[in-house]
């Protein structure tokens, strides 16, 4: 990616003909706006839906799809579609702040190693352990020892997208290290934290962006999984893990309950995949 | 060879270090103090006192961790604190059932995959190939307690087969009958990972020279895929199958649940639900160990199967 | 019949081949005229090759000689029938032992691909497969053709192994590419193509990837196993001082072209091509070994977009107009010996324009 844009102009015409080429793709295209649309009506549901994602009306349990509620009531007799999309909105911003946090954590080792080639080795054979750990046992051990729920959730999720980011992060760090004004930095003497924060972390976030999008959908998967085997956020919060979850008991009369959840989650988790694969085809295109 | 493997069984003991302390911390967070519990609700406060003293509990912690690491040596997890139990014995009793559904998935889904796979490769950019990548991607998208639910309304409305428990050994017809839904449930989403993998590898090796060379030599077509190019993509085929055990296990983790299958997935899930702090730190011990011992086996066949490695000892 | 008859007489020593004149030598071995490779991409269509023109006699060495990008290895990769399937292959003719090579079916080729045409490639370190033996890889060529026992294969693998002068063949049947080295792997590849005595062998740069001091140990062998054998060479290399070591014939081809084709004796002597006369005005004298062969200006145009006229015209030194409109044909100048240039004979038309 070094040399290939002499000045900015071209770079982001370069970018946007990228951005555009991808959106030509129809598959891209309707996965963006999917994501686009859910993320939307998961912001807007208080302004626009009618019933209260909280109030439990037991007679009206079960409902099927259709007539007054859209996608039927669930288990307390809650509007459905707006549990839906509450839920939505926890576990997109479950999966935000796992990420947020695997990001903190990965992009900081991997910046480390590559600018302390003492720690590179012992920090990259961690970060090679934590890569094959199933995911689901972070959640597991967290949930066991801080308890279910939301802390717990976070890191789990922190912990298991945090080592593909430490090393996307080490890769571009590296090549930024033997970049002249790296050099020029150190010889007009700015210290190791203004080295690695502006001169580092500033030119490597771009890859790192990149690689937080494809991380994207693991997440949101992990926090559903968590939340279904209910080591998630507890009931009454909306969430879709524990929504498909509540719906599993009255699986055989009323599927609507965790089949809308389950294939909600599907949605965006395949969205997400979809782009992050798209993306990162293109990133490769790009930069060799 | 001997490097490297010691280099990984180093990595990996540090590993377990790590799991362990985890282990341990979880046994911390013990709500109640088990010297009280020990004494009952007669004991008096120096009767307690004496317990603590025995169990260790008034020496530092680093100390308690060392206590701790040498009763997990000689197999002593505790006992639940539910019903008592020992946690070794309903690990082991568990860990059966967990093997089967995951060789039992595993069985019918690696191969599937690898099949998959391969046709992709030969026919790159083809439909067969837009097809299978289609799958994976599904596949690494799809929640597995979907898929579970979704056969079990199939099975329920087909009657075709049971959809909780197990039904005994797998060489039993009742055995045999009880797996088929996990298992299957399990391994739809090993197929997708898999056939990319074996697509990804599959594809490198069919345009490397010496594929070229089988050709020039007159093997046929199928002698060229078959033998020479999948013999070096089998390399990093076993490598990134050990990486999906990670996959398998939290799905078989899911997939008990799901289906009330006795394994050591559910039992942990259990066991958290329920506070059950040493039964929980049992099982996620059990599950991790077994993660680092699958690895140092996919290390060691990694060794077996290429002689570049295997030579270099 | 006739197919395993000639088969039988090719495979006898060669005879004093190179210095028959064409008329009283047995029939050619391998024919071909006009052959013409094209590639469909994404980036459009493209033609590697067109319009060459082939004669190889049984036990004759013949030379194909480019810059690298000048179709010279696509060439060889469609007489194997080993393009991909992107490429096309049209013929006016493509005879080889009696056989029409245009028409074979895949069948026919994995019968004919190794027992009666072999290929050794440019890099052994990558054509022989990384995770077998080379013992293996020798025995699987026989294997692959004839019914015999994997220990009977295995001894005379290991006697050919010898025959290439690898010391310790016992041992080294059993070793990896890996283990070898450069000049040893390229033995191995070598023993690989020949042990069933093929009627020819498409050497593709054999000696490009190796250390200098090995390179003319490895022609020798080449030539000596050959001319045991029976061997047709065609040998497909930019190092001219290879072609005088190897080459009764040699064709020149540019940018996918043939532009001009003789004896290595009047190639050397006397050449037509301008292109050629380059070439060899960078061949330093005798002992010497060539290091960059480009001793003419600028570099072989893109397949995609061809000059018009004559495709050499814009690095021809007597580039005259008629050049860049309009191509010239392949012209007989002498007895066997043909070029495709407006000026040819070449020497008599500097000789009267002065």
């Amino acid at each position: 990616m070094t040399g290939a844009a002499p000045t900015a102009l071209p770079l982001r015409r370069a970018r946007s003909r990228t951005l555009r080429r991808l959106l030509a793709n129809p598959v891209v295209a309707l996965a963006a706006g999917f994501l686009l649309l859910i993320t939307l009506a998961a912001i807007l549901v208080p302004l626009f839906s009618p019933f209260d994602p909280y109030e439990t009306t037991l007679r009206l349990r079960l409902r099927p799809p259709g007539g007054d509620w859209l996608l039927g009531t669930d288990t307390q007799g809650r509007d459905l579609l707006t549990r839906l999309l509450y839920g939505t909105r926890t576990t997109l911003l479950l999966g935000l702040s796992g990420v947020a946090v695997g990001a903190a954590l990965g992009g900081s080792i991997g910046i480390l190693a590559a600018f302390y080639r003492r720690l590179d080795g012992p920090l990259m054979r961690l970060i090679d352990v934590f890569l094959s750990f199933p995911s689901i046992l972070f959640g597991l051990s967290l949930a066991a020892v801080l308890g279910p729920g939301l802390n717990s959730l976070i890191l789990a999720i922190g912990l298991s997208v945090m080592p593909g980011i430490a090393r996307i992060a080490r890769g571009a760090a590296a090549s930024v290290m033997a970049q002249e004004y790296m050099d020029g930095g150190r010889v007009i003497g700015l210290p190791d934290r203004i080295l690695m924060t502006r001169y580092l972390l500033a030119n490597c976030a771009a890859p790192i962006l990149v690689y937080v999008t494809l991380a994207f959908g693991d997440a949101v998967l992990l926090a559903a999984s968590l939340g279904f085997l209910g080591l998630g956020l507890q009931p009454p919060t909306a969430e879709l893990g524990s929504i498909a979850a509540e719906g599993r008991s009255f699986l055989f009369f009323a599927p609507h309950v965790s089949t809308a959840a389950s294939a909600l989650i599907f949605c965006i988790v395949l969205s997400f995949n979809l782009l992050g694969d798209a993306f990162r085809d293109a990133a490769d295109k790009r930069f060799g | 060879m001997i490097g490297r493997l010691l280099h990984r069984l180093m990595t990996s003991f540090l590993v377990l270090v790590g799991v362990l302390w985890i282990g341990f911390m979880m046994l911390q967070v013990l709500p109640a103090d088990p010297a009280a519990v020990i004494a009952g609700p007669t004991g008096t406060e120096a009767e307690i006192e004496a317990i603590r003293r025995h169990l260790g509990l008034d020496q530092p912690l680093a100390f308690q961790f060392w206590l701790y690491l040498q009763r997990v040596a000689v197999g002593d997890l505790g006992r639940s604190v539910i019903n008592n139990a020992s946690v070794a014995a309903e690990l082991l009793r568990a860990a059966v059932p967990t093997l089967e559904l995951m060789l039992a998935s595993m069985a019918w889904a690696v191969p599937s995959g690898l099949l998959l796979g391969a046709f992709a490769a030969t026919r790159r950019g083809g439909l067969m190939d837009r097809a299978v990548m289609a799958l994976s991607v599904a596949g690494v998208s799809v929640p597995v307690f979907w898929v579970g639910l979704l056969m079990i309304q199939f099975a329920a409305a087909t009657r075709f087969f049971p959809i909780q428990g197990r039904g005994g050994p797998l060489w039993t017809a009742e055995g045999l009958s009880h797996i088929i839904l996990p298992a299957t449930a399990l391994g739809l989403i090993l197929i997708g990972p898999t056939a990319r993998m074996t697509r990804t590898a599959l594809a490198d090796t069919l345009s490397a020279d010496y594929v070229r060379t089988a050709r020039a030599k007159g093997a046929s077509e199928l002698r060229v895929v078959a033998d020479h190019a999948m013999r070096t993509a089998w390399l990093p085929i076993v490598t990134l199958l050990g990486l999906q055990v990670g996959t398998l296990m939290g799905g078989a983790v899911v997939t008990e649940t799901i289906f009330s299958w006795p394994g050591v997935g559910r039992l942990a899930v259990g066991a958290i639900v329920s506070s059950d702090y040493p039964l929980a730190q049992g099982a996620i011990l059990f599950l991790a160990t077994a993660f680092i011992v699958v690895n140092i086996v996919v290390d060691l066949l990694y060794g077996v199967l290429d002689p570049r490695v295997r030579r270099s000892a | 019949m006739s197919a395993a008859a000639t088969g039988k007489i090719l495979r006898s020593p060669r005879q004093t081949a190179g210095t028959l004149p064409q008329t009283e030598r047995a029939q050619a071995l391998l024919q071909v005229r006009g052959l013409s490779v094209r590639f469909q991409t994404d980036a459009g269509a493209m033609q590697a090759v067109d319009g060459v023109n082939l004669d190889l006699h049984p036990g004759e060495t013949l030379a194909i000689v480019g810059e690298s990008g000048s179709g010279k290895s696509v060439l060889s990769l469609a007489l194997m029938g080993l393009l991909p399937s992107i490429a096309t292959v049209t013929a006016e003719r493509m005879q080889f032992a009696g056989r029409d090579l245009r028409s074979l079916a895949p069948r026919d080729w994995q019968r004919l691909r190794g027992r009666e045409m072999s290929m050794i490639f440019q890099e052994p370190a990558t054509a022989l497969n990384p995770v077998r033996s080379v013992g293996a890889q020798i025995v699987e060529a026989i294997r692959l053709h004839e019914k015999v026992s994997r220990k009977a294969a295995w001894a005379r693998a290991v006697d050919m192994l010898r025959q290439t002068g690898i010391p310790a063949p016992e041992r080294r049947a059993a070793a990896y590419p890996h283990e070898l080295s450069g000049g040893m792997r390229q033995r191995a590849m070598i023993a690989m193509s020949l042990v069933l005595r093929p009627s020819l062998l498409i050497a593709d740069e054999p000696t490009t990837a190796l250390d200098v001091t090995v390179q003319a140990q490895i022609l020798d062998l080449l030539r000596g196993l050959a001319r045991e054998s029976g061997t047709a060479i065609l040998i497909i290399t930019h190092d001219l001082g290879v072609v005088a070591e190897m080459a009764d014939r040699v064709q020149v081809l540019y940018a996918g072209r043939p532009v001009e084709s003789a004896t290595a004796e009047a190639l050397f002597n006397g050449p037509e091509h301008p292109y050629t006369v380059g070439l060899l005005g960078s061949m330093p004298s005798k002992g010497e070994r060539a290091e960059a062969l480009l001793p003419i200006e600028g570099s072989i145009p893109d397949l995609r977009a061809l000059p018009p006229g004559c495709h050499f015209h814009p690095r021809c030194p007597f580039a005259a107009a008629r050049c860049r409109v309009e191509r010239p044909p392949v012209a007989e100048v002498r007895p066997g010996h043909h070029t495709a240039c407006w000026f040819s004979p070449l020497l008599e038309t500097l000789e009267k324009s002065t």
